[in-house]
């Protein structure tokens, strides 16, 4: 194992965390763990393609990051529109 | 030998403030005070990890995509931080975990 996919190991066990997080607070917090989660997520996506010289998967952490955004900014404005 | 070490150290900083920031996410107490967290992990942290992958493979595909994602989400994180930060303060969502029933509408007589 070379260093990016320790680094990889340590940033999806810093997932789980974030992943208690968003089963067990309010709305907002779990907001708040799916935005931190999913920006560890595409760091993680990251590091393992170098880990692995796989260049796909940085492509997958580019498609992954620009879903996430429009998935939380989707969530909030659900939230907002609340009565 | 050098290339190593720099990708070595600039790893270890990017783990090192996502954990503090998962911590501080875990650690406070309400919404509002858990979003500044974000802001560490989603602004420093990706440009680490380019740093990291252009230390190894400069300004190939894996490089260049590197740095658009740090561009991305260094432009992107605030407007999100600041889109559910303005959702906390209004108070909605604050505590329920599943949306109430919507009500009836009032019809007004004239």
């Amino acid at each position: 194992m070379n260093a990016f996919l320790w680094a990889a190991t340590a940033m999806l066990a810093l997932l789980v965390p974030c992943g208690l997080l968003a089963v067990r607070g309010s709305i907002l917090d779990r907001v708040v763990a799916l935005q931190l989660g999913s920006a560890i997520g595409t760091m993680a996506l990251l590091v393992m393609a170098e880990g692995f010289h796989r260049s796909i998967y940085v492509d997958l952490a580019l498609v992954f990051g620009l879903s996430s955004f429009v998935a939380t900014f989707a969530i909030v404005h659900y939230l907002e529109r609340w009565a | 030998m050098a290339t190593r070490l720099v990708v070595d150290v600039l790893l270890v900083l990017a783990i090192l403030i996502q954990a503090l920031c998962v911590l501080g996410v875990w650690r406070m107490p309400n919404a509002l005070d858990r979003l500044h967290f974000l802001a560490p992990a989603t602004s420093v942290a990706p440009w680490l990890v380019a740093g990291a992958v252009w230390a190894r493979e400069l300004l190939d595909h894996q490089g260049i995509v590197a740095l658009l994602i740090a561009v991305f989400m260094l432009g992107w994180q605030p407007v999100l931080a600041h889109v559910t930060a303005r959702a906390a303060a209004s108070g909605r969502g604050s505590g329920r975990t599943s949306p109430e029933p919507a009500r009836p509408r009032r019809r007004v007589s004239t």
